[in-house]
């Protein structure tokens, strides 16, 4: 019985092998060499390429546009703290200290909310509960920034002038030092709101991201906490937060360079004054506002290129926010 | 009832078990164990004696770990897994809703898989657990730290870099951390989850030695696909098939003459 059957299977294997070979000489995907592949290759080489040439591109024409307002006020462009058209006096502190300020007050509101989301989605949250709440956060994210700003302007800014602006302001009139942070007219808008509704906005940001992040925690890593008896909280200090505690600080820059470069909602609700004052609610500028509230009007050269000298101070900026974001970020893969 | 023993049933007491603890430190009645609506453990009954070490075996899904991690009570971590039936450790069904985890897993200690030593130095790796339930004097928990480091046998290895990272050491190394770092808060019973699985066979060999000299202390209960492990390490063996209990007995009984066809087949490589 055994012996057909070698000779059957050692048959069929000879003949197999043959039409294989066969087909290898004998097929037409073989015919002509290397075909489309060569050109696939290039194409798809050029379109990395072309990211890259965009880069630069933007890079290079931001320089020239700025090249006016770069020779004649130099680098004390960054600290001069004069802004004014009629006189052509361009300096840019106002609007970066604007968006330090708005962006700070963002990531000082939105981060602790955000890992509080992020550990109550990966660790806490029955297991129904998290799937729709993740969505719930994408969708947030999706919002268009125009929305944010409205929202801002006609129903947050003047609740916030009731409920919180003038008690804070009362409250703190005379106390020394406060009373100079927490002034200003209570009139809704100004940077402390742009720095709320930012912090809304970059909240799903960075809660998305850090979920993402906490996921990387081994689960047995995790487990081995719990093994010698710690809580949900004494697991998330001492295990959760020290492992990915580099990928987090990634999540918070990814969160800080939105917020840096958002413009619609900030245009809307930051009240647009090009001056530096200290009082968080007071109005203000940021770079991204500066340049979209007068860009329309710059009609003098030095005026439109000191405004493209902002928009190449606000690219470098996030480029280098991004860049480390993802250095950080890139460091849990590894 | 009849108490009395007649000669022959005296004489009938085996004279060659090996004088082993018989005291039982964790009573199983009646357990079972389910994933969801996946029924993984079915009617199980187990005694595990004091100081001795209980070795786990049977192919891949039998149910070994899901028994192991029923012990202290992790697989609460995961909603869908449930546990019906009664341990009984010191008199207490660990099962009962009331129960402390936390005490329980301080009693009742566990080394995993894989080496999972916190993210944090050496010394601190021990010293968190300890931390969670006392605090002691910065002299008695250097004290404490050495002592858990010397029964793990690798005090002489870390003492003049304490304040590294856990996470810097070697597998082998990290593996004796983890299992410090569990009998650091003097537990009654050490669980083990094929503790030498990503280990070579160096530091297997290493653990196990360890393993031989904690069992004065502990009560050890292993799983492990290994069974020239089992035969080393254990006293008494038990062989899982399909969630169920196939066979229980002395560890050198079961590896001469195993009593079930099927624990047979296993151990002699036949299926697994």
């Amino acid at each position: 019985m055994t012996k057909p059957n070698m000779t059957l299977v050692d048959n069929t294997k000879t003949k197999a092998h043959e039409e294989a070979a066969g087909s290898f000489q004998r097929s037409p995907r073989f015919m002509n060499g290397e075909g489309f592949n060569s050109t696939f290759k290039w194409l798809s080489i050029c379109s990395a390429m072309f990211i890259l040439v965009i880069l630069g591109g933007f890079f290079v024409s931001l320089t020239m546009g700025a090249w006016p307002a770069i020779s004649k006020f130099g680098l004390s462009f960054i600290w001069t703290s004069t802004w004014n058209p009629v006189t052509e006096q361009f300096g840019a502190l106002p609007a970066i200290a604007g968006t330090l300020i708005t962006s700070g007050i963002a990531i000082v509101l939105a981060v602790p909310l955000a890992f509080a989301i992020a550990i109550y989605i990966t660790q806490l949250a029955p297991r129904w509960l998290r799937h729709p709440l993740g969505i719930a956060i994408e969708l947030l994210a999706a919002i268009p920034s125009i929305i944010y700003g409205m929202w801002g302007l006609f129903f947050f800014a003047p609740v916030f002038a009731e409920y919180v602006q003038e008690p804070v302001i009362n409250a703190f009139e005379n106390v020394p030092f406060l009373s100079s942070i927490f002034a200003g007219p209570a009139i809704g808008i100004g940077m402390a709101t742009a720095g709320i509704v930012l912090a809304i906005m970059i909240l799903p940001f960075i809660a998305a991201v850090m979920r993402d992040v906490i996921d990387t925690v081994p689960k047995r890593l995790k487990e081995s906490g719990y093994a010698v008896g710690a809580t949900d909280w004494e697991v998330t200090r001492a295990i959760i937060i020290p492992h990915c505690k580099t990928a987090m600080t990634g999540a918070i820059f990814l969160g800080l360079g939105r917020a840096l470069g958002e413009t619609m909602a900030v245009t809307f609700i930051v009240g647009n004054a090009n001056r530096i004052t200290g009082a968080i609610f007071a109005p203000g500028n940021t770079i991204a506002s500066t340049i979209a509230n007068e860009f329309q009007e710059a009609y003098t050269e030095i005026h439109s290129s000191s405004l493209i000298a902002l928009g190449l101070l606000l690219f470098i900026i996030t480029f280098i926010v991004l860049a480390i974001a993802r250095l950080m970020l890139n460091r849990i893969s590894s | 009832m009849e108490i009395a023993m007649t000669p022959s049933e005296l004489l009938n007491i085996e004279p060659s078990k090996p004088a082993l603890a018989t005291e039982i430190d964790i009573s199983i009645r009646d357990l079972n164990f389910y994933y969801g609506n996946n029924h993984s453990l079915k009617n199980i009954n187990l005694e595990i004696g004091r100081n001795e070490t209980t070795a786990i075996i049977g192919p891949s899904g039998c149910g070994k770990s899901t028994l192991l991690r029923v012990l202290n009570r992790i697989y609460t971590l995961y909603p869908g897994q449930e546990a019906k039936g009664q341990v009984i450790i010191d008199n207490q069904n660990i099962l009962d809703p009331k129960m402390n985890v936390s005490a329980l897993r301080a009693r009742v200690g566990m080394v995993f898989q894989s080496p999972t030593p916190f993210p944090m130095s050496i010394y601190d790796n021990i010293a968190y657990g300890i931390r969670l339930y006392e605090k002691p004097s910065r002299r008695e928990m250097d004290a404490r730290v050495e002592k858990a480091l010397r029964s793990a046998a690798l005090w002489d290895e870390v003492k003049d870099k304490l304040h590294q990272s856990g996470q810097s050491l070697s597998g082998g190394q990290q593996q004796r951390l983890c299992i410090a770092r569990t009998i650091a808060l003097e537990p009654q019973v050490l669980l083990l989850d094929e503790p030498t699985s990503a280990l070579d066979p160096v530091s297997t060999s290493k653990i196990e030695d360890l393993l031989d000299t904690l069992r004065d202390e502990y009560t050890i209960v292993i799983v492990t696909h290994n069974m020239q492990q089992a035969a080393r390490v254990s006293q008494k063996t038990v062989f899982m098939y399909l969630g169920e209990i196939v066979e229980v007995a002395e560890t050198d009984e079961m590896f001469l003459r195993p009593k079930k066809e099927r624990t047979k087949n296993y151990i002699t490589g036949r299926f697994g």
